[in-house]
């Protein structure tokens, strides 16, 4: 059983809030959910919506219908009335609205709290739902603050009673399982894996759909240490965090494309000193300012090519929510281990998205790549650049011993001073090429889910990976055979880790969202193939799950 | 504790300055200070970024952060917050301290963290040749200025002194003495210390010379105030043939790491399991 609810209303109308009540009450009964976020880029007003996927089993996107519409707003109910199936209900307060089942409006206005017509309506869902009644108020009391926690709980368990009152079971949903869930955002789970991977300093601009980030490390700065400054402008923040890093402190900053354009000389700054950092771009739709708070996975290749020069990088895509810990906990590892940037590409569907997950047991970085005290001790004469076998000097920070470090964006010798010498500047091309074998060579290859078999294979990256992983599941379901192919280390990439998937399909497809086709090129670059078939979306929307099946399906038969 | 040598900072590197350029003197100035400091090299990072002033930490020993044109200004910061016991010390030239890195200028008198600026003020663009600098003045002729220059003149040191800069100083590239000594209060100044070093540029600019200098600055005498940031307004803003020379301005005002109470160096930074649960545990 799976059930789309849309929250929808002019910003300001609390929808976040309702999202949370309902995502956090999944969480506790045992039920999963998966939201995404449309929002308009002002800050009241204008036509937003959550839509909240709510399933007895894991769901990684929603559907583009709608079987509840939790309209706080005229103009949203007129334009979303079209998207509700054939059993939905609507859930609203205007005049004339003669569809609606229950009138949240009313119940707020009645306690003269005109505000929280947004709980009542999220409280009569929980209702349909079948929630238990304790656990709904265990979701409002974590939610709302203690000043007006009480009016909001009155208001809520009067509309849930309401629900329940109605004798409507439609859209009740068991719950599977009890295991212990958390009701969670891509960014904040982006956020926990820099923790995790033992970032210590942060400076960024704030951009959306990039700027949770930067709030979230901030919120936890004195529980962790991690010091977040704010800079004056992207360029800023970058060059500061090769400042910081350069003093061996694990460095990242986070912006979208237009951001991360700016920061593209100290990319390959970094890149000239082997200065580890990670710079996460929560990619939007360009060109320029674009679409704000909409979606595109449509800068890996400027990702990619960031930085003039030729010097190693890495580009990595967390997958979907519960990846992006992961993920940017082992970019801070490949980062100093490596001595190279490493850039981590979200979009605002993943930055924003939030998902009903398992807890977990975190795993944290606790080994470092930098030279001890002790280390340091041993050495007589230390060089920041010496020539090593594969490229990679062992890195020394500023002040831990009596050796100097020397770091220079000029081309330099081996202690790090500058210089024009032909043969030093061949010698340090040579060891950056060395570099980025090394790098090449403990690359990551795609996941492959599947069989051994010639069935299509549908291939994506990023954020995307979710809503394929649905269709695909409800494909086989269907009894037609589909195998997958999840890029998540995007850079540098070689042949032979993907190619042979692609060459046992009858069949190649990939699913990216964005007018691009960024994978689809750098496949063709790397590998001389041609993917047979794209499905792209170009709106600024992530995929739902119903129209990505059927594109799929016409395919694949 | 042993008194730190000028050997320890001496070095052989070629120098690709111009016969003359006032960097030779800075530089003799910049060890000189920090001998005198009792600083060792390996305590200090001298983070710069491109053209002539920002080649002198090549041409010491010294920890080197020799980074991007402009952008040296917001490395130093990041430098000293991640690094809070070591001495940083930038040096620009006008080019890239007061054009290309202006912003950060700007934002740096705010941030007051606890670095020292010095600026190498030599009106002039030398490494690219001879363009205009954000402190030509008016209406010099130059290769792209062919009818002279439009813009007026940046004045650096009434923006510092109208921002509560915690210190504002101008010394003479050639005046040692006066150097060195201005240095070493600016380095001991805690917040962000600014230096104006004027310079003759011997390749370019025939107008500002060392017999210029010479004839046009004047020391500032004990009679002077630092601390009346009116006053020092009042100097750096009245027109004038004759240039001071000395502490403008300083302050007290907490820097940076005392304000926000970080000053870890976050090298060592060691996050725990435990930490990292307590943060999942709010998502629950």
């Amino acid at each position: 059983m799976e059930v789309n609810i849309r929250i929808s209303g002019s910003a300001g109308q609390g929808m976040a809030t309702a999202q949370d009540i309902l995502g956090i009450a999944c969480a506790r009964s045992g039920l999963y959910a998966y939201s995404v976020n449309d929002v308009e880029s002002r800050i009241r007003g204008g036509n937003n919506f959550s839509q909240v996927k709510v399933s007895e089993n894991p769901v990684s996107a929603v559907d583009s219908y709608v079987d509840i519409l939790c309209a706080l707003s005229e103009p949203t109910l007129t334009e979303y009335t079209e998207f509700l199936c054939e059993n939905g209900i609507v859930i609203a307060g205007f005049s004339g609205t003669k569809t609606a089942v229950f009138n949240p409006d009313e119940m707020a206005a009645k306690h003269k709290m005109p505000k929280a017509s947004g709980t009542a309506a999220v409280a009569y869902t929980c209702g349909l739902l079948g929630i238990n009644r304790d656990v709904l108020i265990s979701s409002m009391t974590s939610v709302f603050p203690e000043k007006i926690r009480e009016i909001n709980l009155i208001i809520g368990l009067e509309s849930f009673d309401a629900a329940v009152l109605s004798g409507n079971t439609t859209f009740q949903v068991k719950p599977a399982n009890q295991t212990k869930k958390l009701w969670i955002s891509g960014n904040a789970m982006l956020s926990l894996g820099a923790v995790a991977g033992n970032v210590s300093f942060m400076s960024a601009y704030p951009m959306s759909p990039a700027t949770s980030i930067m709030t979230n490390l901030s919120q936890w700065s004195s529980e962790t240490g991690i010091i977040v400054e704010q800079a004056e402008d992207e360029i800023s923040a970058i060059n500061m965090v090769a400042g910081a890093a350069y003093t061996g402190a694990r460095s990242m900053t986070a912006s979208s494309g237009g951001g991360f354009a700016l920061m593209v000389e100290g990319v390959s700054l970094l890149g000239m000193i082997e200065t580890p950092a990670v710079i996460v771009i929560a990619q939007r739709p360009g060109p320029a300012t674009g679409l704000p708070t909409r979606t595109m996975q449509g800068d890996l290749r400027m990702a990619i090519h960031a930085g003039h020069g030729y010097f190693p990088k890495v580009v990595l895509a967390p997958c979907g929510v519960e990846d992006a810990y992961e993920t940017t906990r082992n970019a801070f590892d490949i980062a100093e281990e490596f001595q190279v940037p490493v850039i981590v590409l979200t979009d605002q569907h993943l930055q924003d998205s939030y998902k009903v997950i398992e807890d977990f047991e975190p795993e944290i970085s606790s080994k470092r790549y930098i030279l001890t005290a002790e280390d340091l001790e041993k050495i007589s004469d230390y060089k920041r650049f010496a020539l090593t076998e594969n490229g990679i000097s062992p890195m020394a920070c500023p002040g831990h011993s009596k050796h100097l470090v020397i770091v220079d964006s000029d081309e330099h010798d081996e202690y790090g001073h500058l210089t024009e010498k032909p043969d030093i500047a061949a010698a340090m091309v040579e060891k950056r090429e060395k570099h980025m074998q090394t790098v090449m060579a403990n690359a990551i290859a795609p996941v492959f889910d599947g069989e051994d078999s010639d069935a299509p294979l549908v291939m994506t990256w990023g954020s995307t990976t979710g809503v394929v992983k649905e269709a695909v599941a409800k494909l086989r379901s269907a009894g037609i055979n589909v195998n997958m192919l999840v890029f998540k280390w995007l850079w540098p990439l070689a042949p032979e880790m993907f190619v042979k998937y692609m060459e046992t399909a009858r069949k190649t497809i990939i699913v990216e969202n964005s007018v691009s086709g960024e994978l689809e090129s750098v496949i063709r670059e790397i590998a001389l193939k041609t993917v047979d078939s794209t499905i792209r979306k170009v709106t600024g929307r992530p995929f739902n799950t119903d129209e990505l099946v059927r594109s799929l399906e016409s395919e694949v038969k | 504790m042993t008194q730190v040598s000028l050997d320890l900072y001496k070095s052989n590197f070629e120098r690709a300055w111009c016969p003359g350029c006032g960097n030779f003197g800075i530089l003799g100035g910049v060890q000189q200070a920090l001998v005198d400091l009792n600083l060792a090299p390996h305590e200090v990072i001298i983070c710069t970024g491109i053209g002539q002033a920002p080649k002198l930490p090549h041409y010491m020993n010294v920890n080197t952060f020799n980074g991007l044109h402009g952008r040296e200004v917001a490395t130093a910061q990041a430098i000293k917050i991640a690094s809070p016991e070591m001495k940083v010390i930038v040096h620009a030239g006008d080019g890239g301290a007061y054009g290309e890195g202006g912003n950060h200028f700007i934002h740096g008198l705010r941030r007051n963290v606890d670095i020292t600026v010095v600026v190498h003020d030599n009106h002039i663009y030398g490494l690219t040749k001879g363009q205009a600098s954000p402190t030509t003045d008016a209406g010099t002729i130059t290769k792209v200025n062919p009818e002279g220059v439009a813009s007026r003149p940046m004045n650096p040191l009434a923006l510092a002194v109208s921002q509560s800069t915690a210190f504002v100083a101008q010394t003479l590239s050639s005046n040692t003495k006066h150097m060195v000594e201005i240095l070493k209060q600016a380095i001991s100044h805690r917040g962000f210390s600014y230096v104006n070093i004027l310079q003759p540029c011997v390749t370019w600019d025939h107008v500002h010379t060392y017999k210029f200098y010479n004839e046009h600055t004047y020391l500032l005498d004990d009679t002077w105030n630092p601390e009346d940031q009116m006053a020092a307004l009042n100097l750096v803003l009245t027109p004038s043939d004759r240039i001071p020379l000395g502490v403008i301005y300083r302050n007290s005002k907490s820097p940076w790491d005392e304000v926000t109470h970080h000053r870890t160096d976050l090298s060592l930074h060691n996050i725990k399991t435990e930490q990292v649960k307590n943060l999942i545990s709010k998502f629950a």
